[in-house]
């Protein structure tokens, strides 16, 4: 792969909005495109891939003429070539693949989806009935109204202005919303949910060993199965597997199961939160000594002491250190996503001005 | 739905590549910022598009899967060797897939070649100053450093006029109705 020449490329606006630069990087390609439309190196481009085209499609001997039969062992190099990039990633992995980014494409397509998130404390077993968090979206657009701890409720989205949240006090958060996302929702700075289900879909394809598995039927529906299994040089907090089912119809996600199996999973709003260890005179013990509360391991150090803020005023140091690292903890053993079917949402009710009470809407 | 790999169907697919490969190809320039990057992965996106053509729903438009896959193989790339433009920000690249996607769409018949056409229209009512950088940067491909020897400017001042120049064509495409 030949690295791009910083002095050729002018750098779009690093200090400009998102849209901003998304117009620059779009305007950029179309200039690329529209000066190269007369270049050789432009039409040698789409001649290269017939060629290979031509070797993957027709056997060598049945192509007629002396240019073509050249063409086509350069084709045959070709794509052994490429083909030799490939062999690391099994077949079924590749497919794997190509089913969730097409699921992740008809994602960003799709109208208006609701998905439900239950969690859990123990790996197996039933979810609860109610669900710990509601994400809606549509379009650009969403909604996430998360169950926090001490029975508040975080409400976060993306309406047509950008990002905002509902702040703990009351009012509307658009400057730093990002502070106000609920802290059992991150893992290792990453939210886990990132913001929608598509981008955590993306994450599955970098972060996680993928293999198809046989088709299974869920609801009398017959879904394509995808599991992930946690790279280890993956970050720590990424669950150690994942399971997918998606619609092939659709080809939407339906149901996605995360596992934090035969480790602490992520702090989260169920079951009771363990307090440190009082110190002498009741106190909380001194801070463990530098590198204490690591592991080696694959458990990551959650927050403990009270329940994280949930705005950005709320944001303040832990009265209490951390302890170190060892079971058990309480916290998420496993989270399930599902898609519901989405009711019929009032004008504006991906703008925060529809949820300044806080409550959950509904 | 119809489910056929391209080896069933290689007229179908080629047609399809054909069709959309000049917008693969500013995709790519958008998120590569190098057109030498461009060729690599131009051929890599396509060959993955061809194994996987089973998989492509045809309800759905075909730029758009196409560019879901360039885009999970840019951003590959970059895990691998550490280069991307764009692949920073993922909430950037929705962005950016929503300008390719309004324009690929403004016609259903037109090729993509003539939208970026409109994009000479915009080039045309440019002041003289942004028409000349642009000129440099693009139709000549000059480096940022002979760019502003040419000028007889600070390099900063290159940058930031193509920069500005960018925001404004993208303005006069909006104003179209060619971008949202």
């Amino acid at each position: 792969m030949t690295a791009p020449n910083p002095e050729k490329q002018i750098p779009i606006d690093a200090g400009a909005t998102r849209d901003q630069q998304a117009d620059e990087l779009f305007i950029d390609g179309l200039l690329g495109a529209m000066h190269e439309r007369s270049s050789p190196e432009a039409s040698a481009r789409l001649e290269k891939f017939t060629a290979t085209l031509a070797a993957e499609s027709s056997p060598a001997p049945r192509i007629a003429g002396r240019r073509l039969q050249r063409f086509a062992g350069v084709a045959i190099v070709l794509v052994a070539t490429l083909v030799s990039g490939w062999v690391i990633v099994s077949a079924t992995a590749n497919q794997a693949r190509a089913t969730l980014l097409a699921s992740i494409q008809a994602a960003k397509n799709a109208g208006e989806r609701r998905y439900e998130v239950r969690i859990s404390s123990e790996s197996t077993g039933p979810l609860p009935v109610r669900p710990e968090a509601i994400f809606d979206s549509s379009g650009s657009q969403f909604l996430l109204r998360l169950h926090a701890p001490m029975g508040r409720t975080a409400i976060v989205g993306r309406d047509l202005n950008g990002e905002w949240a509902i702040r703990r006090e009351g009012g509307i958060e658009r400057r730093e919303p990002r502070r106000a996302w609920p802290k059992w929702a991150v893992a290792d700075d990453e939210s886990i949910f990132a913001d929608t289900v598509e981008h955590l879909m993306e994450v599955l394809t970098t972060g996680f060993e993928l293999k198809i598995l046989d088709n299974e039927l869920v609801d009398g529906r017959d879904m394509r199965r995808i599991q992930g299994t946690r790279r280890p040089d993956a970050p720590r907090g990424q669950a150690d597997r994942v399971d997918l089912w998606i619609d092939p119809d659709t080809m939407l996600l339906e149901r996605m199961e995360m596992d934090w199996t035969g480790r602490p999973g992520l702090r989260g709003p169920v079951g009771e939160q363990p307090k440190p260890p009082l110190g002498p005179q009741g106190r909380p013990p001194p801070p463990p000594p530098e590198g204490a509360g690591r592991s080696d391991g694959p458990p990551p150090s959650p927050p403990v002491g009270p329940p994280p803020g949930d705005s950005p005023e709320s944001v303040r140091p832990p009265p209490h250190p951390r302890p170190p690292v060892g079971p058990p903890k309480m916290g998420i053993r496993r989270l399930v996503i599902t898609s519901v079917a989405p009711p019929e949402w009032p004008a504006g009710w991906f703008t925060p001005e529809a949820h300044l009470d806080g409550s959950w809407g509904e | 739905m119809s489910i056929r790999s391209a080896e069933e169907n290689p007229a179908e697919f080629e047609s399809l590549a054909r069709r959309h490969a000049e917008m693969l190809s500013a995709y790519l320039r958008s998120l590569l910022g190098s057109s030498s990057q461009v060729d690599d992965l131009f051929q890599e996106v396509l060959v993955v598009a061809w194994r996987r053509f089973s998989d492509y729903d045809r309800m759905r438009p075909f730029d758009a899967w196409l560019r879901g896959i360039a885009r999970f193989q840019v951003l590959e790339n970059a895990r691998k060797s550490g280069h991307c433009l764009a692949c920073t920000d993922p909430h950037t690249l929705d962005l950016l897939d929503a300008r390719y996607s309004a324009f690929s769409t403004l016609g259903s018949q037109s090729a993509f070649a003539d939208q970026v056409d409109r994009l000479l229209t915009c080039l045309g009512a440019l002041p003289q100053t942004m028409r000349e950088v642009m000129e440099l940067a693009y139709a000549r491909g000059m480096m940022l450093k002979q760019i502003a020897a040419a000028l007889s400017v600070e390099e900063e001042t290159v940058k930031k006029r193509v920069q500005r120049t960018r925001s404004t064509l993208a303005d006069c495409l909006r104003k179209q109705g060619a971008l949202p």
